[in-house]
């Protein structure tokens, strides 16, 4: 990423204020963070008030941070490995997911999709963990780390279709179709080979829409790649 | 000032607290149980990603990795 103010040269900072990505030149200190031109604070502020500790993941390289420790702490207690990261809010998030899932399992509530849920906490298990080393990894070498960042792209840009949002939501309603008893999920299960239909369709039509879609999801990948790099 | 997106990514974590203490509090004063609402979860969450989604005003503005 890039100076907002200077496109050619990149972020060394980011406003604390507004997010603002800022490079050498743009950046001002005050209060023991950086702000952008506009956000700083005046002088008189910064000697009544104490430093700031909340901003979460300081744009400096830390050596001193353990992907490895991150990794161990995540397997070992939900939540702790992003509490290791000072993302103490999605710490609480995690552990949150984690004992809904326990409690879902455990409540006799999944009405036959024990086996879905078991794997389901094995996989949050192991996410969290990896999660916790992937920011490790960020933090170490001084890359911005969001409080809620993870490991899929929540911000994806462009106007991709938010399949996402919308599984999760049809998910979230056959779900509660199945524990209600309106429809049990057993007799919308026996249509799933209509999955595989609809995706087949969805395939053909992206193929004969022409090429401006593919373009763009095939450009996109490449550009995040070149800004990792640099 | 405050754009649309920003407002529902502050106003995230409040309301799915809001609905997880709502499903709590139906499961002890009301006969539907928490083993049938917690879909619900899921649901608010899938929304308020969707809002979220519907208010980002371009590709720049929210999505500079």
């Amino acid at each position: 990423m890039n100076c907002l103010n200077h496109p050619e040269v990149p972020a060394a900072a980011f406003c604390r204020s507004c997010g603002k990505p800022l490079c050498e030149e743009c950046k001002r200190a005050a209060q023991g963070t950086v702000y952008c031109e506009e956000h700083v604070p005046a002088a008189t502020a910064s000697a009544a008030r104490p430093a700031a500790p909340i901003y979460s993941g300081p744009p400096v390289a830390d050596p001193s941070v353990s992907p490895g420790l991150a990794f161990g702490l995540g397997l070992i207690v939900p939540g702790v490995g992003a509490i290791y990261n000072g993302q103490y809010a999605k710490g609480l998030v995690h552990a949150i997911i984690f004992g809904l899932l326990i409690s879902i399992i455990s409540s006799g509530s999944a009405r036959g999709l024990e086996p879905l849920f078991g794997i389901l906490i094995a996989v949050w298990v192991f996410y969290m963990a990896i999660e916790a080393h992937h920011t490790a990894v960020k933090r170490r070498a001084g890359q911005p780390v969001d409080e809620f960042s993870s490991l899929i792209d929540l911000h994806t840009r462009g106007s991709r279709f938010p399949a996402g949002a919308l599984v999760l939501i049809l998910v979230g309603v056959l779900l509660l179709l199945n524990t209600t008893d309106i429809i049990p999920l057993e007799r919308i299960l026996k249509y799933w080979p209509i999955l595989l239909i609809v995706l087949g369709v969805y395939l053909l039509i992206a193929r004969l829409s022409g090429t401006a879609q593919a373009d763009g999801s095939a450009e996109n990948p490449p550009k995040e790649v070149q800004h990792d790099q640099r | 000032m405050i754009s649309g997106n920003e407002l529902i990514r502050a106003i995230r974590g409040p309301i799915i607290l809001i609905t997880v203490g709502t499903l709590f509090a139906l499961d002890h004063m009301t006969p539907y149980g928490f083993q049938q609402t917690w879909p619900v979860i899921l649901i608010v969450v899938g929304l308020l990603t969707l809002a979220g989604r519907a208010t980002r005003s371009g590709p720049t503005a929210g999505g500079v990795a």
